[in-house]
């Protein structure tokens, strides 16, 4: 053993107490459009993001949202989607559009010097994707390939059974794809999904990096070629289920075991708590549930919770991959935790350390020039208060062991939660 | 343009720093010149299992996890086949906490019975979620067995099969750290607002006082060259089938390794390229199809991988990929192609500097591979690449002699 006097105490550890959260600046564009931007010179690359609100949320028929963010850039009118992959990598550039239950995203990311020349491939995009009927028949065929080889996955079956019940076969947050949905989708479906929801009254524009003054000018151009709507402002009615407990056949090795806890959106006067106390349970590595079931018995190789929220709605989720013969203890565990956390007070030390890790960990996510943006834009898309992340920070920061008890003894019984194990029946 | 200062501290190790004056964050980044291939073939797995160990505590620090915590910042390790690396990214003011447990545990790891079995239990875990319980989940063990009969790329960094981890003992451990473990063999990269001086002042303070003792260097065997064709069928509990091409390809300090990444760009990165192209969005006789080399420090694998679509028989699924290759081989590929490539490769590397973390990680990635000035030559060393260099790498390498074929088959039950 070396002896080193240096080493035998550490450093002074400083305590964090407060995010710099950035103002971008905020521009409503001609079009209607809000415009939030960053600037960070000198960077050399610009990220641009428009999100519609336009996910299943808006659909009139299964899967037609996901499917039409998916074939947005597979062909416009004056280019085919090959010559459309071929113009964005040339640049040097990505291009990706996604649609999940809230929204539609088209990301662009590229150097600085490129912008010029994308911007105009986006535009004759957005104007008019064709949504042929070729190209939806390779899409098809691909997602259903990519579907067979998932459904034999065991977390994504247990997912995918977990969410089903407790929002619902036919809630946007519940339902989930097949085969026969998607072979009911056609080329004209997407089109109308596309004119009726990706509209200048359902846009946001999120602009990061270096760009200049002239740049705005060219995407406030751009997004004059966005339909022009007045929407009917979304309704989203929660499904009543029961809770189950459900055990499907899977692979063999191990088993998929996911608990969960319909919950609320981050609107809800008790998310920060359950944030805390979602941390404290499971959601880094120093959490009650990794020490016992992976550090303490070596269980598992990960075990997690996490608050699952969308727009409108939100679950707890507790979810793990581990041999069949730990299944039950691990059970048992997680329900001695919940009762630890009911009953036992939180040393000043854990509450200190989660709120350290919690305001770091808060700052790690929104460092760099393309990450900075993201709690505005959470704080636009998510209909939350412009103050609300800095809310969040300070309420953090303020807990004290009996409010996160209280929670505890309010959400944490094991007996409400629905219970999903996908492996050996 | 990574701007960084280097030394190296009295008891060897060597010490990187870099400043970011936009960011409060600070990123630091320990290496260890040791991987899978220092293994031995009837011990494999260990290099990660003693990753997992190194969290175990040491002399003065109880728990890694949660000084790093308290500091507000976030730590992780991985291990591959060549290195194992450490990271924290906190916020700068507690940057010595990060230190701080980088230097104790170079210097005084702990290494208890109960940590051993507890992580022996974790590894077997993470063993069955990652290769044993996911479809193709063990391609890398069938490739890499394949392809390296006498280099000790012959098991991935997993290990061979769960077995050797269960059977990993204290002893070994010990030696393990002992061997390895040291400021010698190893890489510390700061990457944080503050200057270099002040950087090399804390690094200095943390670790120039851990002793050194100069290890040997593991003379790895080489793998000998190719000559025949080998091939591999396997009938597993997957849902379609899968088809893995891989040929030998020089190493990473060769600048054919950088024709061989563009090659395989060519081939397969993004939506326009040409196995995209043809063979999934044209023709339709792919789901997906992908090409990427393994950009290991020894001479590497270059890797094709595809799933065919139903009605597509095995045979013809490799013909057209061959189709493919074919038509680069016989010089079909054009001047705009290679822009296109070398302009995507470029937003990439700016994109990936503006990542504190990423800095740090990659100027310990360049000063273990042998050349720290390398982080800031990429962008020259792949624009230098002509189509002519392009043309004749194909025909090298992506021949049917060096040709190692893995074919998944679904089992009927």
């Amino acid at each position: 053993m070396q002896q080193i006097d240096r080493l035998k105490r550490g450093p002074k550890s400083h305590i964090i107490s407060t995010v710099d959260i950035i103002t971008p600046n905020q521009y409503t564009l001609s079009s209607g459009v809000p415009l939030y931007a960053y600037k960070s010179e000198g960077i050399g690359a610009i990220r641009l993001e428009i999100v519609f609100e336009a996910g299943r949320l808006y659909e009139t028929k299964r899967l037609v949202a996901q499917s039409c963010a998916s074939l947005i850039t597979e062909g416009s009118l004056k280019m085919t989607s090959s010559e459309i992959s071929e113009a964005i990598d040339y640049e040097g550039a990505y291009l990706s559009s996604q649609g999940n239950s809230d929204f539609i995203t088209l990301r662009l990311t590229c150097a600085k010097k490129s912008l010029k020349k994308v911007l105009p491939i986006l535009k004759d995009i957005i104007v008019a994707p064709t949504f042929s009927e070729e190209e939806l028949n390779i899409y098809k065929n691909r997602r259903k390939q990519r579907m067979t080889i998932n459904l034999t996955k065991n977390d994504i079956l247990s997912y995918r059974a977990i969410t089903e019940s407790l929002y619902g076969k036919d809630s946007v947050y519940g339902y989930n794809s097949t085969f026969e949905m998607l072979d009911d989708i056609t080329s004209s479906d997407l089109k109308s999904h596309y004119n009726q929801n990706c509209t200048n009254d359902r846009a946001h524009i999120f602009l990061s990096g270096d760009y200049g003054n002239d740049d705005i000018k060219s995407i406030e151009n751009l997004s004059l070629a966005f339909k022009n709507k007045k929407n009917l402002p979304s309704k989203y009615q929660a499904t009543k289920t029961e809770k189950q407990t459900i055990q499907i056949k899977g692979r063999e090795n191990q088993s998929s075991l996911k608990l969960a806890l319909p919950l609320f959106n981050r609107n809800h006067k008790n998310y920060p708590g359950i944030y805390f106390l979602n941390t404290i349970l499971g959601g880094y590595f120093g959490s009650r549930l990794m020490k016992n079931i992976r550090e303490e018995k070596g269980y598992t190789y990960n075990i997690y919770s996490m608050l699952d929220t969308y727009k409108y709605d939100g679950s707890w989720i507790i979810s793990c991959e581990l041999d069949n013969e730990y299944v039950n203890d691990t059970l048992e565990q997680i329900s001695c935790e919940f009762d630890k956390l009911k009953t036992e007070p939180l040393s000043n030390q854990e509450l200190q350390m989660v709120k350290n890790y919690l305001l770091g960990n808060f700052m790690s996510t929104i460092n760099g020039p393309f990450k900075a943006i993201n709690p505005v834009k959470m704080q636009t898309l998510l209909g939350l208060e412009s103050t609300f992340y800095n809310q969040l920070s300070q309420e953090i920061l303020a807990f004290e062991s009996d409010e996160i008890q209280s929670l505890a003894r309010e959400y944490l019984n094991i007996d409400n939660f629905w219970k999903v194990i996908v492996g050996k029946a | 343009m990574i701007d960084f200062e280097k030394i190296v501290l009295k008891n060897g190790l060597t010490v990187l720093t870099h400043q970011d004056t936009t960011t409060p964050m600070a990123a630091v980044n320990v290496l260890y010149k040791v991987g899978s291939r220092n293994e031995s073939s009837d011990n494999t797995g260990f290099a990660h299992l003693f990753e997992h160990l190194m969290f175990g505590g040491s002399e003065n620090v109880g728990d890694f996890d949660e000084i790093i915590q308290i500091a507000g910042g976030e730590n992780n390790a991985f291990t591959n086949s060549d290195y194992t690396n450490y990271y924290e990214v906190l916020p700068v003011e507690n940057i010595e906490s990060a230190l701080w447990v980088e230097a104790d545990r170079m210097a005084n790891l702990i290494i208890s019975k109960k940590s051993l079995d507890v992580q022996r239990k974790v590894v077997v875990e993470e063993f069955k979620e990652v290769c044993l319980n996911t479809p193709y989940g063990d391609a890398w063990h069938h490739i890499s067995s394949m392809c390296y009969q006498n280099h000790p790329y012959n098991w991935p960094t997993i290990g061979k099969v769960p077995e050797h981890i269960d059977q990993a003992k204290i002893e070994d451990v010990s030696q393990f750290y002992q061997k390895y473990y040291t400021p010698h063999n190893a890489v510390l990269s700061i990457a944080s607002p503050l200057g270099h001086d002040e950087m090399k002042v804390l690094a200095n303070k943390w670790f120039a006082e851990i002793d050194s003792s100069s290890s040997k260097w593991d003379r790895l065997s080489p793998e000998p060259v190719q000559k025949e064709k080998r091939q591999k069928e396997v009938s597993a509990d997957v849902p379609v089938r899968s088809v893995y091409l891989a040929f030998p390809m020089p190493d990473r300090l060769d600048p054919k390794f950088y024709i061989c990444d563009l090659l395989s760009d060519l081939l397969a990165s993004g939506k326009s390229s040409k196995l995209y192209q043809n063979l999934v969005k044209k023709s339709q006789f792919f789901s997906s199809i992908n090409a990427y080399i393994s950009g290991t420090f020894d001479p590497g694998l270059f890797i094709i991988e595809g799933k065919p679509m139903p009605d597509v028989d095995m045979e013809k699924a490799k013909n057209l990929i061959w189709q493919q290759i074919d038509i680069i081989k016989n010089g079909k590929v054009t001047e705009r192609e290679l822009i296109k490539l070398k302009n995507k490769l470029t937003t990439e590397i700016i994109l990936s500097n503006l990542d504190i973390l990423n800095k740090a990680m990659i100027l310990s990635y360049f000063e273990a591979l042998g050349n720290v000035d390398l982080v800031n030559e990429q962008i020259e060393m792949y624009s230098k690449i002509s189509k002519d260099d392009v043309i004749n790498v194909a025909n090298e390498i992506l021949v049917e002699e060096r040709l190692n074929e893995l074919i998944y088959l679904p089992s009927d039950n």
